[in-house]
């Protein structure tokens, strides 16, 4: 082989190679436009979504549903958890659909001694406030002269997709006032941080916390208690994640954060879109608790599906 | 085909799978951002926790990427200013986002220090910096911002918009050589105030008025746009201020202004409107009050019959005639920004500030330009350039007649049983009450009239300007040249119509002056800084600077014009031309400065530093003067006795210094005899000739006023860093004082400036600053501060005492500067009392109702020159401020409250307004005289031959309490999806609205002189777009 033949091979096998890789990688973002669903998400909502996904396609085969990459398409509807994002930069009017909540618990590794620790003097709002957060010395609660009281590391993450903002929201701060270390990466690895680290404290959404087959909590994992009413206290004590959602599900507990999850909807959504919502706010809640989150109250849902008969009635109005 | 064309070609089928599978590393991509703003932190260290690689940094836009052998990896991320954090990363695949939270501790705050910068927490020296939210207000002068913000810095506004403002620093150190701090804008050294108190052509860097009935003073550092300026530093002791030596005995005061930063594009606007009133108005007679007292003493009023005098009803408010209520706009424009190589910045600003005297009024157009370029690697240029146009009209004097010093006050003197304007809305210009020096026939002044039509403008034409450059001649070692001006040409106009009280007497007064001040400043400095094996750091600085200032100035005035529709344009008009003067000067310092910073082991800081100082103010043997300093201070929390107890105690620091500065400002050739020319020409042969006559005696012996300073200091962080405190005590004593002492009668010169005198000052100051909440949607931070100054004179020569018309001029050994020298008032004489008490020397016979007085001498009269006694000064010898940022979610709200005590104000326009005179108008409180069947009265009865002794019954405690400054904004959640970082902020702001004093003036900041022009309490709306 010449050294020209050589060179043209060369660049015909690297625009070859070069193109199937990126169809590879592209396969997800060239769907036909046409009864299109595309979903933006969170980390630890994507399982729901994912299971939505295919549950909806079973009874919607007309319809194509895609979980959206980095690369936002006109279209898509974005989950949005409540106390998280709060704080972006949003435009106004948007709308937003709830389909669902997620609740946050404070979690140790299985080695650390705190939890039995604590089981006498258990986790009011003032104790959460000295663990978890940076003193504030002139308020009421506030202890300047006294070292920790408690010797324990707390890791919690910046990413803006990690309830570190909601449980810091939740209590009046931001996430940088939590003490400790800071993790990157997905709020799963809290769990792994808490169970490499014998002093090690964080929080998590119960869809992490628990294991979703067996609905106990992941292993190395155990929960912090929490000073709430007795028969609360019960509730959390059997380590289930459905006796857990039960009771979240019934009772506001001022000491666990539960936020919204939502979508929000781009100014130009489509009927597909609508639909899928729809079914998300009736079929689609059945998924709901077996994934660890809790369902939204009737009156919320109710209010949601009024949302969407307007969008519908304009988007009809307009055609 | 060969082998190794097979092996290329697998290779390059299989490569993008072994692009991602190839290589060991894992490159890690994420994005620093600010916790509290969300803006990129461009330069932020990112590195692997416990490896000594080399790391990276974030880039413009704050983004890093950064290559480990695996996940989960630590990475530590620091940046000067913030905390220091460490993440864990568990994966890769999507960006890590650190948010880096501002580290509230002020120790590791970078501060400016003259030539350089330096962190505070290697200081030695007294450098407080003016906070950052002080720095947001939205004020027009910048003098608004430095009222009770720092402990030590006493600052008296005038209420001329655009005047000049008086401020010290730790107490006046000189009599005669001025106790103005030396202020450094970008490097550029001038003083602000220099011509407060000369008109002369050897004031420095002046833009004030040359001609003399023009009295506002146009001040030079109104040229600077507050918006402009990025932080304010106020060196108080001798460690950070020995650098500027012979100038640096009075503090000094360094601005820097805005420029932009790599990356970070940025254009602002922002419009605010404001309106102003009176702080205070005081309450006058009304016209059926005036006539029964005028009738009482035997005035004019007398003629009047009863209807007529029952007719005038309360009469006329000449007082709101001639105030108003003041409308001030701004446009305010900037953009900034910069990339790799380049970083500018660029504003404008325009500002219109009615006055709250009618036709008075501040223009000020400005346009500055910071430009910085890496020319090369190693070469940077830097440009500063600030042009304003200036643009004041202000109050003029009266100063030939007696009674009223300008129409203020004329409009306070005035009868209310004269009414302002005619039946027809002409002006009134015949008051029949009048009696004094502003009568011809019927014909009189209108003092509404003379403030609307009498022009006293001064305009300045300003350039600020510093170029640089900078070369990094080996890594530590970075030469600079630099080449600053200042430039000001200023004129003054003044006209006074003949029917107004300026031109009444002369039929028209014009006159003009200008002058031109150019001062060109070079700097030559080497800069060597080097950390060794972790214990060592050094700071090395040398240079040479010098500086020429040279001014001309003339000016030319005529009267007596035919017609006033001339105005000042015309002074060949007039009738008869006064003499036209013109002069020039210039004068030169010529300077080495050293300074060595040494730190060791982060815990030990020194510094040491000297000025040689070389000017053209003294005679050749004295020319040069030395001014050293040294400073040391101790980071005693880095030892490790404190360690268990730093998680409360983060920082501590011990500082101390001493050193001496020194005081030039005499004007120029000061050593030398100097000849003017005669008041009357000589004839010679009956030709008139110029004749001189010598002006002041030569002093070759003039030499530098030297300050030595003494200083003590601590800072320390408590709490995680919300608690910083700052307290310093010191003690200043300045020798060989520029003192204009009395001159033996055989000499033929009234006074003679030598070197003659010391005085002291010693004090305490403590700063508190503290976070009280830090949430995420609330934010609350306090800070206050609170000096105590006990000045002293300590000698004054071979005189004991100098006394001046006033106390601003009068100073005794032994006590403070500024002395209140008075006879004391000792109430009313009542009936029955003892009448043969001593009475004052133009009243001897006393009689009930009088005022009676201490006669100290007991020498049976009492008098000025016998009776009088210290009764205070009027500095304070307290001085304190507070303030306080609030934010709530979008809501912000700052207030700033400045406070002094312990001075003593001479109220002489309360003494004119209480002394009832034929024709002029007095304070309602005269209704309450005494009178026998009010014996209890605390005034006097009514009579004209009034003392005219400035006694105790005027002295009031000058202590107030005042909400200086109070914004409220909010940043409205309107978000532009294209442009994420745009910004809309509205603010309702408020100056001088709240003022607590027991004092009975207009205004303690502006004093008790009559014809002060008052200070205003302003309300502004405006607000900000940012992009």
């Amino acid at each position: 082989m010449n050294r020209k033949v050589k060179t043209v091979s060369l660049a015909i096998l690297i625009a070859i190679s070069s193109f199937v890789n990126t169809q590879a990688t592209n396969a997800t973002d060239n769907p036909a436009q046409q009864e299109a669903v595309y979903i933006k998400g969170v980390r630890f909502v994507d399982a729901l979504l994912e299971k939505w996904i295919a549950e909806y396609s079973k009874t919607h085969p007309g319809v194509s549903l895609f979980i959206a990459g980095k690369d936002t398409h006109e279209h898509s509807i974005e989950v949005i958890p409540s106390g998280i994002r709060d704080n972006e930069a949003s435009p106004l009017e948007v709308t937003t659909i709830s389909f669902g909540r997620y609740a946050v618990l404070p979690i140790a590794g299985k080695d650390n001694a705190l939890p039995d620790e604590l089981k006498k003097k258990k986790l009011n709002e003032k104790r959460i406030r000295e663990l978890f957060f940076e003193k504030d010395f002139l308020a009421e609660d506030g202890e300047p002269d006294k070292k920790d009281k408690y010797d324990a590391t707390v890791y919690s993450s910046n990413n803006s997709y990690s309830v570190s903002h909601s449980f810091a929201g939740h209590f009046g701060y931001e996430a940088g006032s939590l003490k400790g270390k800071k993790i990157a990466g997905d709020d799963i690895y809290l769990n792994n941080a808490v169970k490499k680290d014998v002093k090690g404290v964080s929080f998590n959404n119960l869809n992490y916390i628990f294991n979703l087959e067996s609905r106990q909590l992941n292993e190395g994992i155990t929960l912090l208690p929490l000073d709430v009413k007795k028969e609360y206290a019960e509730a959390l004590n059997v380590q289930n994640l459905d006796e857990t959602i039960a009771l979240l599900e019934n009772k506001s507990i001022n000491l666990i954060p539960v936020e919204e999850l939502s979508f929000v909807l781009p100014e130009k959504v489509n009927p597909a879109t609508l639909q899928f919502l729809e079914w998300a706010l009736s079929e689609g809640q059945d998924y709901i608790n077996p994934f660890g989150f809790l369902r939204l109250d009737t009156k919320t849902v109710a209010q949601q599906q009024k949302k969407i008969s307007v969008l519908e009635t304009k988007l009809f109005a307009h055609k | 085909m060969t082998k190794i064309s097979c092996f290329l070609l697998l290779a390059i089928i299989f490569f993008p799978f072994f692009g991602s599978a190839q290589g060991n590393d894992v490159k890690i991509n994420g994005k620093v951002l600010d916790e509290k703003t969300r803006e990129p932190i461009i330069g932020a260290g990112i590195s692997l926790a416990g490896s000594k690689g080399t790391g990276t940094a974030s880039d413009a836009d704050g983004n890093f990427t950064l290559s480990v052998k695996s996940v989960p990896a630590t990475l530590s991320i620091d940046y000067l200013g913030y905390r220091n954090q460490e993440v864990d990363v568990y994966e890769s695949a999507e960006p890590v986002i650190v948010l880096l939270r501002e580290n509230v501790n002020f120790l590791n705050e970078v501060v400016v220090v003259g030539y350089g910068t330096q962190k505070r927490k290697e200081l030695t020296g007294a450098v407080t910096s003016i906070s950052r939210e002080t720095l947001s207000q939205p004020i027009v002068s910048f003098d608004n911002l430095l009222g009770g913000a720092a402990a030590g810095l006493n600052i008296s506004q005038g209420g001329q918009p655009g005047a000049v403002f008086t401020a010290r620093i730790r107490g006046g150190n000189s009599i005669n050589a001025g106790n103005e701090p030396l202020y450094v804008v970008d490097g550029v050294i001038l003083y602000g105030n220099s011509s407060l108190t000369s008109n002369s052509s050897t004031s420095n860097s002046s833009a004030d008025a040359i001609v003399s009935q023009v009295t506002a003073n146009l001040n030079p550092l109104a040229a600077i746009n507050p918006n402009d300026i990025e932080s304010i530093q106020i060196l108080k002791d001798v460690s950070a201020t020995a650098i500027y030596g012979s100038r640096g005995s009075n503090g000094v005061i360094i601005i820097t202004t805005k420029n932009g930063q790599k990356g970070r594009n940025r254009i602002e606007y922002q419009y605010a409107i404001g309106w102003s009133q009176a702080t205070k108005t005081l309450d006058l007679l009304n016209a059926k009050d005036w006539v029964a007292l005028n009738r009482e003493i035997g005035g004019p009023a007398t003629a009047l019959s009863d209807a007529e005098a029952a007719a005038l009803g309360s009469g006329y408010d000449w007082q709101n005639a001639v105030l108003r209520t003041a409308a001030t706009q701004t446009h305010q424009f900037s953009f900034s920004g910069g990339d790799d190589k380049t970083r500018y910045s660029l504003s404008g600003n325009f500002t219109n500030q009615e006055g709250i005297l009618l036709a008075t009024n501040f223009k000020r157009y400005t346009g500055r330009l910071n430009l910085e370029r890496d020319l090369l690697k190693s070469l940077t240029l830097s440009l500063t350039l600030n042009a304003s146009k200036l643009n004041q009209n202000g109050l003029n004097e009266y100063p030939e007649y007696a009674y009223r010093n300008n129409p203020f006050d004329d409009a306070f003197r005035t009868s209310p049983a004269v009414s302002i304007y005619n039946p027809d809305g002409s002006y009134n210009y015949a008051n029949p009450f009048e009696t004094g020096d502003l009568r011809d026939g019927n014909r009189t002044t209108n003092a509404v009239s003379s403030l609307l039509n009498t022009t006293a403008q001064n305009h300045a034409n300003t350039l600020l300007g510093n170029f640089s450059l900078r070369y990094t001649v080996i890594p530590g070692l970075v030469v600079k040249l630099a080449a600053g001006t200042n430039v000001n040409n200023a004129t003054s106009d003044y006209f006074a119509p003949s029917y107004t009280a300026g031109g009444f007497t002369a039929n028209g007064y014009a006159s003009v002056g200008n002058r031109r001040t150019d001062i060109w400043q070079y700097e030559y400095t080497a800069n060597y800084t080097k950390q060794f094996n972790r214990n060592h750091y050094i700071d090395v600085l040398a240079g040479y600077t010098t500086q020429t200032t040279s001014a001309e100035s003339a000016t030319a005035a005529a009267t007596n014009f035919a017609s006033d529709l001339v105005l000042w344009h015309s002074l060949q008009s007039g009738n008869n031309r006064e003499a036209p003067h013109s002069s020039a000067s210039e004068s030169r310092l010529n300077s080495y400065i050293g300074r060595v910073n040494y730190t060791f082991k982060e815990k030990y800081n020194l510094t040491a530093t000297i000025r040689a100082d070389g000017s053209s103010r003294f005679a050749p043997n004295h020319r040069w003067g030395y001014f050293p300093s040294a400073g040391l201070s101790w980071n005693v929390s880095e030892e490790a006795f404190l360690k268990s107890v730093r998680k409360t105690l983060n920082e501590l620091k011990l500082r101390a210094s001493l050193g001496t500065v020194g005081n030039q400002e005499i004007g120029d050739y000061q050593y030398e005899a100097t000849y003017t020319t005669a008041s009357q020409p000589y004839s010679f042969n009956n030709q008139l000739a110029v004749g001189y006559v010598r002006s002041k005696p030569e002093n070759p012996d003039l030499r530098w006023e030297q300050t030595a300073a003494y200083n003590a200091g601590v800072d320390a962080s408590l709490f995680n860093y919300r608690l910083n405190i700052t307290a310093d005590a010191y003690y200043k004593k300045t020798t060989d004082l520029l003192l204009r002492v009395p001159a033996s009668i055989g000499t033929g010169f009234s006074s003679v400036l030598q070197n003659a005198g010391n005085i002291s000052n010693k004090g305490l100051e403590l700063e508190v600053s503290g976070v009280i909440i830090d949430r995420r949607k609330l934010k609350w931070t306090v800070s206050g501060n609170i000096a105590k100054n006990i000045n002293e004179v300590l000698s004054l020569g071979n005189v004991e005492q100098i006394i001046g018309a006033s106390a601003s001029g009068t100073y005794f050994t032994g006590s403070a500067a500024q002395a209140q020298y008075l006879i004391v008032y000792d109430g009313i004489v009542q009936k029955g009392d003892d009448l043969s008490i001593p009475g004052p020397s133009w009243k001897t016979a006393v009689e009930p109702g009088d005022e009676r007085f201490v006669n100290q001498n007991g020498d049976g009269v009492v008098d000025e020159t016998n009776d009088r006694v210290i009764l205070g000064s009027v500095n304070p010898d307290v001085t304190y401020g507070f303030s306080t940022a609030l934010s709530y979610k979008d809501f912000s709200l700052n207030a700033s409250f400045q406070g002094v005590s312990g001075n003593r104000i001479y109220n002489s326009l309360r003494q004119t307004l209480l002394t009832p005179n034929f024709s002029y108008n007095g304070l309602a409180e005269l209704n309450n005289r005494w009178t026998e069947s009010n014996p209890s009265a605390e005034i006097p009865k009514a009579r004209t031959s009034a003392a005219t002794y400035q006694t105790s019954r005027f002295l009031e405690d000058g202590a107030y309490l005042r909400l200086k400054n109070v914004t409220l904004s909010y940043n409205l959640p309107v978000k532009i999806a294209s442009a994420p970082s745009a910004g809309f902020r509205v603010f309702l702001s408020g100056q001088n609205l709240l003022t607590f004093t027991g004092f009975t003036g207009l205004d303690p900041e502006t004093g008790g002189g009559t014809g002060s022009y008052p200070l205003a309490r302003t309300v502004s709306l405006g607000i900000n777009l940012s992009y």
